[in-house]
């Protein structure tokens, strides 16, 4: 099963240089989507939210810069076992450490694993999942492919 | 545990532990198909049958592990499309697997070369068809397609490696296609099976000489009434007849190298009996070649008497190679028969994936429909019973049901249409004016602060490639754009790619923001209740909150009516509708969808880049050379308008009347001749008549004023059809 949670973000776009020179707060999870761009939300989970709402953002000292607050990508999160088995199922490439995107069934997603395996540094939580982002205009078509996986892993099991 | 029981053709069959479905019918002498030696090893097209709807399927490959429908094919055409059981079967699953080598074949030289591959630290999977796991497919990567009982795998791999050994020679000779033939493997294997095969005979010329059931001699042909009943031999120009029951035949073996055929050029290397050279058997002189298709001596011959003589061009003309088994048993005999004609030995068939017929469930593994974006506001056009279609790349509303009363409401009360489809692009930056100038024909300087502008997007041969409106930010340097929306994604790389030694910066929002169009004569007092108390002037926008979400409203129209058009956070667009709806109730507020649109926007003349455009439309032929601005500088198609402006003009897209219903698009006839064709027709309730964009040609330099459309008169007339002076929009 997944949880399903609009994500609160900010989308900034810049040079790929000035991009690189931020620091971003702790408590952030910075998603490089493009060179120029990057989707920025905060890390750390709410109690019953996938994603929690409010980020930090830090000074974007471009004048130039396109800072916009962006509520209409949605996340899942999955546990690892179901990350895989959709990855294997439904992907040509392979889940990496961090963030990653392709195509997953067909639609366009980003993924993000932390390095120890799973999906956000979280003191509390030792949160052996992975997250999948969409554009809110595809959710409709992401969750049908994890309906779809569930159907078969269970017609699977039922043989 | 009891062995099930098989059904072939109607009839019971007992199967034994162990058993292959072949085995269980050869028990009960059954032949799956009208005949032909039997291989008994997957290699052969005669033990072919459907089993459970699925044809094509080896006997001798399926173990009879539970109760299967078994239908013999029919003789002499294909097997029936499974239309009934296809549609109650469930989808098969499509895996990915990663590994370092792939082994394909668990024999002895297969093993040998996983454990070596093994010992070099590599990750090895071995699939073996015996084990349910069948290698259909080499592809580039290399990525091998298998066919398992779960369903379809694509493991990338660094290398495969071929280990599937020899497939025996089958006889080519008159009587080859009774029943009672078979190879020395599949005696074997029936003769474990506990199968009674008789008084069994071998010819050939590969016979092992220890076998004492061998007969000398040439193999001439086989004799008998549908089975075997003796085999005939030539010795010294001496024939000698051998009554028998089985006939086993010895004519040596052919590498089964398709897989690594198909992976030419990738990192594909076979072992074992598959990389060893072929036994080429003597040329036939009459029978069956290839028994896929019933190729026989006698086509090879016709073809190579008309000059096909590569293996490539004879397998083109006869069709041998193109069977079931892929040129397995017909390739050996094609190739003796080449060199006999006086050819030099040629290599075999080139191979493609697939080596076996896949059903529609397994080549569509994995695959989905391409995926069509629904805007925010999907869930509440259906929950009010709108049709919806994919049009333009997205899932749109067509009708809530009644199209007449969704134009009534926008042309004398006020609508509510989702426009979130629009392209939407923010740019921004110190060059952010100089990319647009370049990008557009209008001169972007001149738009003020707070302004909009329509505009058509041109390519380098000037013509259109899209349409929208470029709106200046109030802080000067940054730019809302819009664009159509199928054309969206197009724009956004055809911007970036010619700007891209520029300094401005570019966001794609055309997910991100719903956007509502709130249209007709009382537009404005439903802004009003809903907190705009601002006026914004026609072609203005500003950012504002209605009905508590924060807007950006721009002041347009593509109706024809008093529009707004709300963009705002995707997230907050059923709020904001359902709000808006609430509060124009006592207005007679109704949403409308995009057939009631189309009609709207024809009334008014506006065009739809991709529908009443054209690959070649330039801004003049559509009429709209008034957006383009040549004295602004250097712009992508300057040079092409320029250059065509100078041309006569040829066609131009033109508005049409007729009296009565709107005829359907197509041909616009002038006299007999073929004058245009029509790109967009609509009944007008408004005006009452058929309102119709049309492409006309000039005939000497001028537009005809009279058409025929479906066999019906046709005026030409000014656009817009309805309100032509734009108050209504501007009021």
């Amino acid at each position: 099963m997944h949880e399903r949670e609009t994500l609160h973000a900010t989308r900034i776009a810049s040079t790929p240089e000035f991009l690189a020179t931020v620091r971003w707060p702790a408590s952030t999870t910075v998603l490089p989507i493009a060179p120029d761009e990057v989707l920025v939300f905060a890390t750390k989970r709410s109690p019953g939210n996938a994603v929690a709402s409010e980020h930090a953002l830090p000074e974007i000292a471009d004048p130039h810069a396109i800072v916009f607050d962006d509520s209409s990508w949605i996340a899942y999160r999955l546990d690892r076992s179901a990350a895989d088995s959709l990855m294997e199922h439904m992907a040509a490439w392979s889940l990496t450490d961090g963030f990653a995107q392709g195509a997953v069934g067909g639609i366009a997603v980003k993924t993000l694993v932390s390095p120890n395996g799973a999906s956000e540094q979280t003191a509390t939580e030792p949160a052996e999942s992975v997250l999948f982002v969409v554009p809110g205009a595809v959710a409709a078509d992401f969750e049908d492919r994890l309906d779809e996986l569930h159907a078969l892993l269970q017609r699977g099991a039922q043989r | 545990m009891v062995p099930p029981m098989i059904r072939f053709a109607g009839r019971d069959v007992a199967t034994q532990p162990g058993d292959t479905v072949l085995a269980a019918l050869q028990r009960q002498a059954i032949h799956p198909t009208s005949g032909g030696a039997l291989c008994a090893a997957g290699d052969c097209p005669n033990c072919v049958a459907t089993i459970d709807g699925v044809s094509y399927v080896r006997t001798c490959q399926t173990p009879a592990t539970n109760e299967l429908y078994v239908e013999p094919h029919p003789v002499g055409v294909a097997p029936p499309l499974p239309l009934e059981t296809v549609a109650t079967r469930d989808g098969v699953a499509a895996r990915h697997l990663d590994t370092d080598v792939v082994v394909v074949g668990a024999g002895e030289s297969g093993t040998v070369a996983a454990n070596r591959a093994r010992a070099d630290g590599s990750e090895v999977v071995v699939f073996d068809a015996i084990d349910g796991h069948e290698v259909v497919g080499v592809y580039a990567g290399p990525m091998v397609l298998v066919r398992t009982t779960a369903g379809m795998l694509e493991v990338r791999c660094r290398e495969v490696v071929v280990a599937t050994g020899a497939a025996e020679i089958l006889p080519v000779c008159p009587g080859s296609d009774l029943e009672g033939i078979l190879t020395p493997l599949a005696v074997d294997r029936f003769a474990a099976a506990g199968i009674s095969l008789g008084h069994v005979l071998t010819v050939g010329t590969h016979i092992d000489p220890d076998d004492q059931s061998a007969v000398s001699g040439t193999l001439i042909r086989f004799e008998g009434d549908r089975r075997i009943e003796a085999v005939v031999t030539e010795t010294n120009g001496e024939q000698t007849r051998h009554p028998c029951d089985t006939a086993v035949v010895a004519l040596g073996v052919t590498p089964r190298d398709g897989l690594l055929r198909m992976g030419h050029g990738l990192a594909v290397r076979a072992v074992g009996a598959a990389a060893e050279p072929p036994d080429l058997p003597v040329c036939p002189t009459a029978g069956v070649v290839c028994p896929c298709n019933t190729i026989t001596v006698e086509d090879l011959d016709t073809a190579w008497e008309r000059g096909f003589r590569e293996v490539e061009l004879m397998k083109r003309a006869t069709l041998a190679g193109t069977g079931t088994c892929q040129g397995l048993a017909c390739t050996p005999y094609v190739q003796a028969f080449m060199v006999d004609r006086g050819a030099d030995l040629q290599p075999p068939f080139t191979a493609r994936p697939v080596s076996r017929q896949l059903t529609v469930g397994e080549a569509s593994a994995g695959q989905h429909h391409p995926v069509v974006p629904r805007t925010a506001l999907d869930v509440e056009h259906r929950r009010l019973g709108a049709t919806m279609d994919r049009i333009g790349g997205w899932w749109r509303p067509w009708t809530y049901g009644d199209t007449d009363a969704e134009i009534e409401a926008v042309r004398n009360h006020v609508s509510l249409g989702d426009v979130g489809t629009l392209g939407k692009m923010l740019a921004a930056g110190p060059d952010a004016e100089a990319a647009l100038q370049r990008l557009y024909p209008t001169d972007v300087s001149t738009i003020r602060d707070g302004r909009c502008r329509y505009v058509l997007m041109l390519n380098e041969r000037g013509y259109v490639l899209d349409d929208g409106m470029i709106c200046r930010e109030p802080d000067g340097d940054r730019f809302y754009l819009t664009f159509t929306s199928g054309g969206a994604s197009v724009a956004e790389m055809w911007a970036r790619d010619l700007t891209a030694d520029l300094d401005v910066r570019w966001m794609n929002v055309t997910m991100s923001l719903g956007a509502i169009n709130v249209t007709g004569p009382h537009a404005t007092e439903l802004m009003h209740r809903a907190g705009l108390d601002q006026g914004l002037d026609f072609l203005s926008h500003t950012q504002a909150d209605v009905a508590g979400v924060s807007c950006r409203v721009f002041r347009l129209s593509f109706t024809g009516e008093v529009s707004y058009e709300l963009h705002h956070p995707a997230d907050r667009s059923v709020e904001l509708w359902q709000e808006l709806m609430n509060l124009g109730d006592d207005l007679g507020i109704a949403p409308h969808g995009l057939d009631a649109l189309q009609r709207l926007r024809l009334e008014k003349g506006h065009i739809i880049v991709g529908q009443d455009s054209d690959y070649d439309s330039t801004p003049r032929r559509l009429g709209h050379s008034w957006t383009v601005n040549l004295d602004k500088g250097d712009f992508i198609g300057r040079h092409a308008v320029v250059r065509t402006d100078r041309i006569p003009l040829d066609k131009e897209l033109v508005g049409l009347e007729v009296d009565g219903p709107a005829p359907p698009e197509g041909a616009v006839l002038w006299g007999d001749d073929y004058a245009g064709y029509v790109t967009s027709s609509a009944w007008s309730g408004s005006l009452g008549k058929s309102v119709m964009l049309a492409w006309l040609y000039l005939v000497g330099g001028r537009l005809p004023e009279q058409v025929t459309v479906d066999g019906r008169t046709a005026r030409r007339v000014a656009t817009p059809f309805y309100d032509p002076e734009g108050q209504r929009a501007r009021a």
